[in-house]
């Protein structure tokens, strides 16, 4: 891998460099996503490929649809592991899955059941992946489930999914966030699962119903569990619980414009975060 | 030594002192147990166990409450500095014992204000200088010195014995320790505990709005003093983001939640929240 080469097309601020062609070049910047090399990942992988996606509209529909089958594979290696570097190309897959449904809503190439399976991928890889680590020393961010939030906001955001798929999205991350085990969240997951959350809002198809219901289920959670001796296990979801609530509160009463439910929606989560305090 | 059967006998039988023991010796033989890296000694028997005698028994004269202040101030300080040391033990408990203590005082009012004022400066001075911030340890249990010395300085902002000035230095004293230069990401509610501290000083409703605004307004400084050079990911910024994030989040929801709060607090309040919209995606 020749960085220099690479550096070169970030230094010439993305353009495609003299002599080749995006299709040449995009194998190997696949290949970058599972590099547990934070010079290459990131700025080269993912950066790159963003930036001829999104920004220059590089790939055809065929070729965004080649890239997601490749990407869909990926999110298959070692999942259920924790602790290994096979956690970056998983992770980085689904940053760019994101973005081409990102792209998709930009311009509107896929059939509405390939982005409704797009979404049981990712419902799927959400509640499977075990390696929650945000940035790891060395070499830079895994995030998961930053990525996977980023994914369901752009899937909450796409016309393409229904009121049930919607519902199912919000399902998922209370599931992620009551799960039993050890891992704190540090690295703004948080607000990345609000994101998402805001987009389904957003959408203005769920009832209050709905999502009081949804809100609900933390605060049973909350009830249900046994809080004894300090066990780490019960701690780290109820923190997660509990700071993915506070971000929600804040976002809810802080971003303008927000359909109806949104003013219900901040006294309700205001209402639970009672229990989740001290 | 005096043996786990002993003090679990203790235990049972409610926590009362037994017959034909010294109060002294055994309170003697419950300090030295605070430093213990065996979560047993330290937190069932030396913590659980004074905590009882200060508080609910009451079984310490004044005098003896003093002479437990100074066996324990010094410990609190005296290996400040140590890191990832089972020292942390008792500096931490040290600070939970005084905390038990300060809260007794303002039960029945023993402490002159200089007396108070010297455990508030020793209290600031743990707070913002204790490295060693972990909160639960494996095997070991509890050192948690940042939520112990919280413990210690809320029982201190409810004292009568302290004016505005001082409970003014206790908040400096918090924004100082948030915006100290640290990677260490409080997740053990550090953050409610110090929020605490914050709200029984409002409920003392001795600072005006004034001085209110400028304390917070410290964190908003902090913000906006850092200078982002590129978008490398910065563990150290982070840190001190999510510390303070939590934080503010913490008190503005304790303030929301709580039953009522002063005048002067509610107009803060207004300001809290406009800050917090920079700690906010």
């Amino acid at each position: 891998m020749d960085k220099a080469f690479w550096q070169a097309v970030v230094d010439a601020d993305y353009a495609l460099p003299t002599g080749y062609s995006v299709g040449q070049l995009t194998p190997e910047l696949l290949g970058f996503l599972g590099s547990a090399d934070v010079e290459v990942r990131d700025p080269f992988g993912y950066t790159i490929l963003a930036q001829w996606m999104i920004r220059d509209g590089h790939y055809a529909p065929e070729d965004l649809r080649a890239m997601r089958d490749q990407l869909l594979l990926n999110l298959q290696a070692g999942l259920g592991e924790n602790g290994t570097d096979r956690v970056f190309l998983r992770s980085f897959s689904m940053v760019i899955l994101s973005l081409i449904v990102y792209r998709d809503n930009q311009i509107d190439f896929f059939r509405a059941d390939e982005v409704r399976t797009l979404l049981e991928h990712t419902l799927r890889y959400f509640a499977e992946e075990k390696d929650l680590r945000g940035f790891v020393p060395n070499k830079g961010w895994a995030h998961s489930c930053a990525h996977t939030a980023d994914m369901f906001k752009f899937l909450g955001r796409s016309l393409k999914t229904q009121t049930s798929d919607l519902e199912r999205i919000l399902d998922s991350i209370t599931n992620k966030l009551t799960l039993l085990g050890d891992y704190v969240y540090i690295h703004s997951e948080d607000e990345r699962l609000v994101s998402a959350v805001i987009e389904v809002l957003k959408r203005g198809v769920l009832s209050a119903d709905v999502w009081m219901v949804w809100l609900e289920r933390f605060a049973l959670w909350k009830q249900i569990t046994t809080f004894g001796d300090f066990s780490v296990n019960v701690h780290a979801p109820w923190l997660n619980c509990k700071n993915f609530l506070r971000s929600l509160y804040f976002r809810l009463t802080l971003t303008p414009d927000l359909p109806a439910p949104a003013e219900s929606l901040g006294l309700k989560t205001l209402d639970i975060i009672k229990n989740f305090g001290l | 030594m005096t043996d786990h059967h002993f003090w679990q006998t203790i235990i049972d039988n409610g926590y009362v002192l037994p017959e034909d023991h010294s109060l002294v010796d055994l309170t003697l033989e419950l300090m030295s147990y605070l430093g213990a890296p065996d979560s047993a000694l330290r937190d069932t028997f030396g913590y659980n166990i004074l905590a009882r005698w200060i508080i609910i028994y009451g079984y310490y004269t004044p005098e003896e409450m003093r002479a437990m202040i100074e066996w324990l101030s010094p410990r609190m300080i005296e290996t400040l500095g140590d890191y990832d040391s089972d020292t942390v033990f008792l500096r931490s408990y040290c600070a939970l014992i005084l905390s038990l203590i300060a809260y007794r005082d303002n039960q029945i009012g023993f402490l002159s204000q200089a007396e108070t004022r010297t455990l508030l400066d020793k209290a600031r001075h743990y707070l913002v200088t204790e490295r060693d911030l972990r909160a639960y340890i494996p095997e070991k249990g509890w050192a948690n010195s940042c939520a112990h010395t919280a413990e210690l300085l809320k029982f201190l902002a409810r004292s009568g014995q302290l004016d505005s000035a001082d409970l003014l230095r206790l908040m400096d004293t918090i924004a100082d320790k948030l915006t100290t230069d640290t990677q260490y990401i409080f997740n053990h509610d550090e953050d409610e505990r110090l929020a605490q501290v914050v709200m029984s000083v409002l409920r003392r409703d001795s600072l005006n709005m004034f001085e209110l605004t400028a304390w917070v307004n410290r964190f908003k400084d902090w913000k906006q003093g850092q200078v982002k050079l590129n978008d490398d990911f910065n563990p150290s910024y982070h840190a001190i983001y999510q510390n303070i994030k939590n934080f503010l989040r913490s008190l503005y929801c304790q303030m929301q939640l709580a039953a009522s709060i002063p005048i002067e607090a509610q107009d803060f309040e207004i300001e809290l929240r406009e800050i917090l919209r920079i700690f906010s995606l």
